[in-house]
């Protein structure tokens, strides 16, 4: 039985530790690429870059269209961000497919962030027939995306599967956006986050496709391991992290409405990060980690603060909190990972994730908004190195938890020849034998009864 | 810098097209907004970090959720069997039922119902005849197959494609690996029996799709 249950942690979080009847089964073969405890497999570093690509894609789609609605000024630099984002995902597609399937995905993927668009426009505009018109519009644009990938696979992804995903993407978009646009900010918030996990299981299944499709280019590695689970977790709450600190640094100076919601966001993901914490090293480790991953949050927010009020001295303050956060938080993973992550290395990365925040926010504050996304994306991107770090270090730590075989070598011997070269027979006879066998059988033991007695 | 304007220039376009309709009565609003702002910044602004949990009117999410499945009904073919759960074989293949009435669910894999392929195996016969999954290839696309869980849920699977494989080339990855779908594939022996080695020499597979309401 799978024990879901083992674990207090949110669903999206599941994947993380692979089940008890795994971590029990295993210990005989672990040959093939599914038992295989690294994460940093050709297949799963696929479906990492994928992930992150297609998170970020889902994150800058729903903070675009919300800058819309708003009509910022930092609108065109965060659309550009997306686009940005796009030109990845089709440097990515162009890497497996070719040049000429790269520029048809990107044709099609731009295509629907156009229509977005639209809707965005419309709603803002108050034009009920354009916002129907570019829903039905994204409606094409699923059938054509679906239709796009099954063929890229060779039907390894399914039209229906893809259409089904494609359709909740767009629906999970539009509501955040119009729960926005109502000022019901907590719903909103909500679908955003679900609008980003709905993404890593999008990469986990198109990274099986193409891996299996091309089992040479990626070393007979699979995407979908208990290991390679753990990262996609891990980069999945590390990444968002930053993306919705960010935005929740900006609603704090911008005097926002949603700055509640959006801060309870970034402390929500906080949350799933402790439950991954303490799903590994207990409850108790979760919690010493949850205190102190909180603390830079609230320094972060002591630091908007201070710029709002341009109060040079609470900003020095916080910038000094952060540096003892960064000690602190560096030396709690050294502890936990028993030192497999060195402090010092700890700390240059933390270092690097609170530097990447700061100019983010300083250059969104100062206006040059072209360069506070290329930090936000910088910042999204970074965090997949502590993912990658830790997962592996957690991997090493409980070898145990990973090593699980989700697949067997061998299909399963369903047969015991009794029906084989019969021709012509009736199985009646077979059933009429099996019947025989079984009475022939019952009297045996009545006779062994007998004897007994 | 090049790369990046081609890679916005789409966007762009449609968003400078619409605004340019709606440009100078947005501005004006907006303007409002900073001097209001401006106005009242003689006020401190005291950002606090409200550890509540957040709650939505209507949260879009994948519904979807595995079972642990306990019988299997397949009406086309009159099957109605018990399921039990089943792991490995030291030698790396599934493990099968010890008898030909049940059917064998593939525990270390996926769960019917949740993303993933899910794996039922069952035997076509016994040593003296036919076995509980004798019939399976029979089914025809869009033939139904019941699941039950070990909690009375239900699932519905539609057949999708019937296949034969030679039993050490079948695609093991497409049968039970990942997939965005959920799908459940069922599993019994075809072919020719080999009698030295005790085994048939292909592997039917049923390929079934969770059925959607």
């Amino acid at each position: 039985m799978k024990k879901r249950t083992l674990l207090a942690v949110p669903l999206s979080m599941s994947l993380l530790i692979p089940t008890a009847v795994m971590a029990e089964d295993h210990g005989s073969k672990a040959n093939g690429g599914n038992a295989d405890t690294s994460v940093s497999t050709p297949a799963s570093e696929l479906r990492s870059a994928l992930g992150h690509l297609f998170t970020e894609h889902a994150f800058l789609a729903i903070e675009t269209l919300k800058k819309g609605a708003d009509g910022t000024e930092d609108f065109d630099a965060l659309a550009g961000a997306l686009g940005q984002n796009t030109d990845d995902l089709t440097a990515a597609v162009s890497s497996v497919y070719g040049e000429e399937a790269g520029a048809q995905f990107k044709e099609i993927w731009s295509s629907h962030i156009g229509y977005f668009v639209d809707y965005a426009t419309a709603t803002k505009a108050n034009d009920q027939a354009g916002k129907d018109k570019a829903v039905e519009q994204l409606g094409e644009y699923i059938v054509e995306q679906a239709a796009f990938l099954e063929t890229a696979t060779e039907g390894r992804l399914k039209a229906a599967d893809l259409e089904a995903g494609l359709k909740m993407h767009v629906d999970q978009l539009v509501w955040a956006f119009d729960s926005y646009v109502a000022g019901d900010y907590e719903t909103s918030y909500m679908n955003e986050r679900e609008a980003i996990g709905h993404m890593t299981m999008v990469a986990a299944g198109l990274s099986t496709a193409i891996t299996d499709q091309f089992p040479d280019k990626f070393e007979n590695s699979m995407a979908v391991t208990p290991a390679a689970d753990l990262r996609a977790a891990l980069d999945q709450v590390f990444t968002e992290h930053a993306g919705l600190a960010v935005m929740a640094m900006q609603n704090g100076v911008d005097g926002d409405p949603d700055f509640d919601a959006s801060a309870a966001a970034l402390l929500a993901n906080a949350d799933d990060l402790s439950a991954a914490v303490a799903s590994v090293y207990g409850e108790e480790g979760g919690a010493a980690f949850e205190e102190i991953w909180k603390s830079h949050i609230g320094y972060f927010v002591d630091y908007v603060t201070a710029t709002a009020n341009d109060d040079q001295a609470g900003k020095d303050k916080a910038m000094e909190e952060l540096d003892g956060y960064i000690v602190e938080q560096a030396a709690f993973l050294a502890t936990a990972t028993e030192d497999r992550l060195p402090a010092a290395d700890l700390e240059a990365g933390l270092t690097e994730h609170v530097d990447q925040l700061l100019a983010a926010f300083d250059q969104y504050v100062a206006g040059d908004y072209e360069a506070s996304y290329a930090s936000m994306r910088e910042a999204y991107a970074h965090m997949l190195m502590p993912s990658a770090g830790l997962s592996q270090t957690i991997v090493d730590q409980f070898p145990d938890k990973f090593s699980g075989q989700s697949m067997p070598d061998g299909m399963p011997k369903t047969g015991m020849g009794g029906t084989a070269d019969q021709d012509g027979m009736p199985y009646e006879w077979f059933l009429l034998g099996g019947l025989l066998a079984a009475a022939l059988g019952g009297a045996f033991t009545l006779r062994r009864r007998s004897n007994e007695a | 810098m090049k790369k990046w304007f081609g890679g916005i220039l789409g966007i762009s376009l449609l968003l400078t097209a619409c605004q340019a309709e709606e440009a100078a009565p947005e501005q004006t609003v907006e303007k409002q907004e900073v001097s209001n702002m401006e106005a009242s910044s003689s006020t401190k602004t005291a950002l606090t970090l409200n550890d509540s949990q957040l709650t939505a009117s209507k949260l879009i999410k994948d519904e979807r959720q595995g079972i642990s499945p306990s019988r299997l009904r397949i009406p086309a073919i009159n099957v109605d069997a018990p399921v039990d759960a089943t792991g490995l074989l030291d030698n790396g293949e599934m493990d099968v039922p010890n008898d030909i009435v049940s059917t064998g669910w593939f525990e270390n894999g996926y769960m019917p119902g949740e993303p993933g392929n899910s794996v039922i195996a069952g035997h076509v016969d016994g040593k003296n005849g036919p076995a509980v999954f004798y019939d399976i290839g029979k089914l025809e696309i869009g033939d139904e197959v019941l699941v039950t869980g070990d909690e009375g849920q239900e699932l519905t699977f539609v057949v999708e494609r019937v296949e034969i494989y030679p039993v050490n080339d079948s695609p093991l990855r497409e049968i039970f690996g990942f997939s965005n779908g959920s799908r459940l594939n069922l599993i019994t022996c075809t072919g020719e029996y080999n009698k030295e080695g005790s085994f048939y020499e292909d592997r039917l597979v049923v390929y079934t799709t969770l059925k959607t309401t």
